[in-house]
């Protein structure tokens, strides 16, 4: 084998190791979403509050934009928060309980723009107030809580 | 030179030409062939080895009530944790069948001549660290299996005459298997075996280089090629297949963990990893003192080899009785392997 035939075979190795190493990081996403969704389901199956929690959440269509996990929300064109709706898996980070109920109750009626001379943001967190009564509340914000990812803290190597 | 070629050799005054030197050295054409470039495979493995090994150190914990949550935390939920535990335990397995094939390699071509004692004797006592790397990380492990492993292994330490009791109360912290057990094999595991192994591939490979890659007996050729950069390409082709093979081995093999460790339950079958079935199976079929003095006969042979085939060479010129003695004990070793693997 000449030198160069060599230098060849080394890029050729060089791109399939490229490759191996994507596929790796693939695999990882792959399995950490699938540990979290485990994870959630048990946590949720076996506790019937957090049951009840996940109701309310269907109930009042949380869903159609935060996403049925709350962790694929939709579009929002010219929104600061990465053109999404935030997603709520991550609220337990963020908020207190108290907080996160209050900002449910409130809403968002104004959400801030990415690019000010830009268009308003279509989707805006609307009020609950008078909607979720006190005890739904206490359940569905526990139920949020739960969705953090079991390793949420762990972040690898 | 550069400017700040002259900087660096006004504080490290070493003439560059001395290190470019090793770059240049020819080497004989044999080791074009891949079979005949096994060393470096091993150096790479164990460069992975200690690299991923540092990083399962950031999680694991050496406490036996601990360790085993710690492995299966590593495997399942820490980032990236199942490709580092992958690899590491690929390149283990890896480690052990390059250097056997290394070994193998060198005892064909008789490369251990003199004056190539040392560099052989400082091979077979590598081969023997990395042994004691592979039983030392099993048992860390702390599931079902390992644990009695390592219940079965050390007993057979226990067995050896005079020394034997005094060094597995070294090896377990006690009469029994017990916490102060995984403290030990843990340090030995990280802190004294790389020592030695890093000490021993130093010395190695500076033997290597002082005396020149052996050629082969009865090669009339006398080409050589260049170290730079025909056989480091050479290397780094290997070096790459190897990496490649073990991302993809602990991609699509993904590292699991057995139930964890029960004192209070023997499973029904104990066997250690594959690479000590030969003695296992050998230590099944005799009484245990002479299973033992020929394990220890074996390894003492190996580690002397150079000098017995010496002698043998001097008592029979010409008839080979190295290499047949040599092949035989490949067989058996092949055999026992085999028979434990099929039947154990």
């Amino acid at each position: 084998m000449t030198i160069t035939s060599q230098k060849i075979f080394v890029g050729f190795l060089g791109l399939a190791l490229c490759a191996s190493v994507a596929t790796v990081g693939y695999v990882d996403a792959s399995r950490r979403h699938k540990a979290v969704a485990e994870t959630t389901a048990e946590a949720t199956k076996l506790n019937p509050d957090l049951q009840k929690g996940a109701e309310i959440y269907q109930k009042y269509t949380c869903f159609a934009c935060h996403g049925v996990d709350g962790n694929h929300p939709v579009d929002n064109f010219n929104a600061q928060t990465a053109q999404k709706v935030p997603p709520v898996n991550h609220v337990a980070e963020s908020y207190t309980k108290e907080e996160l109920a209050k900002k449910i109750w409130d809403g968002v009626p104004l959400e801030p723009k990415l690019d000010p001379n830009g268009p308003t943001p279509p989707l805006h967190m609307p009020s609950y107030k008078g909607i979720v009564s006190q005890d739904d509340m206490t359940l569905l914000v526990d139920y949020l809580f739960s969705l953090k990812p079991k390793d949420a803290e762990n972040l690898g190597f | 030179m550069t400017r700040f070629g002259r900087w660096l050799y006004n504080r490290v005054p070493v003439d560059p030409e001395t290190l470019r030197k090793p770059l240049r050295e020819e080497l004989p054409v044999h080791l074009k062939q891949w079979m005949l470039c096994l060393g470096g495979t091993p150096l790479l493995l164990f460069l992975i080895l200690a690299t991923t090994g540092i990083l399962l150190t950031f999680y694991y914990v050496p406490d036996p009530s601990h360790a085993y949550e710690s492995v299966e935390n590593i495997s399942f939920h820490v980032r990236f944790g199942w490709f580092i535990r992958g690899i590491h335990r690929g390149a283990a397995q890896l480690m052990i069948l390059t250097t056997l094939l290394h070994i193998i390699r060198v005892f064909g071509t008789r490369a251990y001549r003199k004056p190539r004692e040392l560099t052989w004797m400082l091979g077979v006592a590598l081969f023997l660290t990395v042994m004691g790397f592979a039983f030392t990380g099993y048992s860390l492990v702390n599931d079902q299996l390992s644990y009695w492993a390592t219940i079965v292994g050390t007993n057979m330490v226990g067995t050896m005459p005079v020394i034997g009791k005094p060094l597995l109360y070294l090896l377990r912290g006690g009469p029994e298997v017990n916490p102060n057990t995984m403290s030990r094999f843990y340090d030995i595991h990280i802190g004294i075996l790389p020592t030695i192994t890093t000490l021993l591939v130093v010395g190695h490979i500076v033997l290597v280089r002082l005396h020149g890659v052996a050629r082969l007996e009865e090669d009339p050729r006398t080409e050589t090629y260049a170290f730079f950069p025909d056989h480091v390409l050479r290397e780094l082709i290997v070096g790459l297949v190897v990496v490649i093979g073990l991302v993809n081995y602990a991609i699509f093999f993904p590292p699991h963990i057995g139930p964890p460790a029960n004192p209070l339950i023997t499973p029904a079958t104990i066997r250690p990893e594959w690479y000590f079935w030969p003695v296992f199976r050998w230590l099944e079929l005799v009484p245990e003192m002479i299973g033992l003095a020929g394990v220890l006969l074996y390894v003492l042979g190996m580690f002397l080899w150079p000098f017995i085939d010496e002698g043998l060479e001097k008592v029979a010129p010409k008839r080979h009785l190295g290499r047949i003695v040599g092949t035989v004990a490949f067989l058996i070793t092949l055999g026992l392997l085999l028979w434990e693997g099929i039947a154990g």
